[in-house]
């Protein structure tokens, strides 16, 4: 029942982010429903599944963006572990504690990208709007997203 | 639990492990080209700067498919126009035929008059009348002669019945109400030529000794003042009958044009004898 439920809330997120950039872009800073949901699956998931979630949301981002496949994968893997190392240390079930994680995480992944890219190819994917405006968008959105994940995957395992 | 075997460090490195696989090996082409195919398979409009994005980082070889199914598009959209611009020219160059020859006939100075244009029949009229895009503000007068082209000659199609400022309205000799006079071209026997509402006529009041044979042409007759003498008009398509009260024959004729395939026609503007200048103008 927790795979179809996971299974279920990945590709109801995986559509509505499709959906919200092709249809409302707003610039290119439509809220990152991907980072946001792979933020909440790591909170609401346990060592494996907090893991899982992120990598398999950061593969479909990789598969919508331009940018290097397995990228985002890797980061969001990361982002997965970081969260199961500070939901140790804090309480991320609330939304001001999710909303500052989601500043946090989503600075660093969007850094963590930049500076990939700026290594490899020397030249910059992302505008420094994104880089300003969109971890706060995120953060605006985690706590949103975490209800929705928490209503249809359950509550939070340790 | 020990932190050396948390199940989370095997996820971890698990998955890095997976993503670092995914980025070391080519697979971003792949992984591009397939997003690619499956967007544009659901949606194949892509054109300009969009489409120069949507092929960034794509391989050649699916860039050139994409492209080339994209100007497959754009040259069947154009075949689209072409055909329609040859249909368009194929009736330009019949109209073009017809008008040459009209042309000719107006060239020949038989007759002074002007075209006209069939704009308008009646369904519950069909072989009686027609309107013509000519009217008295164009010179047409009542009872005018009104001629069409059939294999490249002029026929009697009919007379000017009614005339208004701007169009006309053309009585066929098809017409239940028309008769003309005419005579057998080969012996020369006149009659009298009625429209029966349809695509028969009939050759009445002919002479015992008038002997009209299958596919003779029936012309108009000098007797008749209304028409100009020697213009086709029918020809015999029937064994002629007895009318029993009269001891005169019929035949019957088919209208040397077809009604129904009226585009264009002629109106002979003729100078009528003063007597039937008369009536012409008394009677509409």
């Amino acid at each position: 029942m927790t795979f179809l439920r996971d299974a279920a809330f990945f590709l109801l997120l995986s559509a509505a982010h499709w959906w919200l950039h092709w249809a409302f872009p707003m610039g290119g800073l439509a809220p990152n429903l991907l980072f946001a949901a792979a933020l909440s699956c790591a909170v609401l998931g346990g060592p494996v599944r907090g893991i899982a979630m992120p990598f398999l949301f950061g593969l479909y981002a990789d598969i919508l963006g331009a940018g290097l496949a397995g990228s985002w994968a890797l980061i969001y893997t990361l982002i997965g572990y970081a969260i199961q190392v500070m939901k140790r240390h804090f309480d991320l079930s609330s939304p001001f504690s999710q909303a500052a994680a989601g500043v946090i995480l989503s600075l660093l992944s969007l850094a963590a990208y930049q500076s990939a890219y700026m290594i490899i190819g020397g030249v910059s994917p992302l505008p420094l709007r994104a880089m300003l405006l969109e971890p706060l968008i995120s953060a605006l959105t985690v706590p949103a997203v975490y209800a929705a994940a928490r209503r249809v995957c359950g509550r939070p395992s340790r | 639990m020990n932190r050396e075997k948390d199940p989370s460090n095997y996820a971890l490195a698990f998955f890095a492990v997976v993503s670092f696989l995914l980025l070391v090996f080519p697979s971003t082409p792949l992984v591009h080209s397939a997003r690619l195919l499956f967007g544009y398979s659901l949606y194949p409009v892509l054109q300009g700067a969009r489409l120069d994005y949507r092929l960034r980082n794509v391989p050649d070889n699916v860039a050139r498919l994409v492209r080339t199914d994209q100007e497959n598009l754009r040259l069947g959209a154009r075949l689209k126009e072409a055909d329609l611009a040859a249909g368009r020219a194929a009736h330009l160059e019949a109209e073009n035929a017809r008008l040459a020859a009209m042309i000719s006939l107006s060239r020949d100075g038989h007759w002074r008059g002007a075209w006209a244009r069939v704009i308008s029949k009646s369904p519950r009229d069909w072989f009686g009348t027609v309107f013509i895009d000519k009217g008295s503000d164009h010179g047409v007068r009542a009872h005018a002669t009104v001629l069409a082209l059939s294999g490249g000659r002029p026929v009697l199609a009919g007379r000017v019945f009614e005339v208004y400022p701007g169009f006309s309205k053309v009585m066929l000799v098809t017409s239940e109400l028309s008769s003309v006079i005419c005579r057998l071209k080969g012996s020369g026997h006149e009659g009298m030529l009625e429209g029966r509402g349809s695509r028969r006529l009939r050759l009445g009041y002919l002479q015992e000794k008038a002997v009209p044979q299958d596919g003779e042409e029936i012309v108009t007759s000098a007797g008749g003042l209304l028409f100009p003498p020697g213009i086709p008009v029918a020809t015999v398509s029937g064994p002629g009958e007895r009318d029993a009260s009269m001891n005169l024959f019929n035949a019957a004729a088919e209208p040397a044009v077809e009604p129904d395939s009226l585009q264009e026609v002629y109106v002979v503007n003729r100078d009528f004898p003063a007597e039937i200048r008369r009536y012409s103008e008394e009677t509409p």
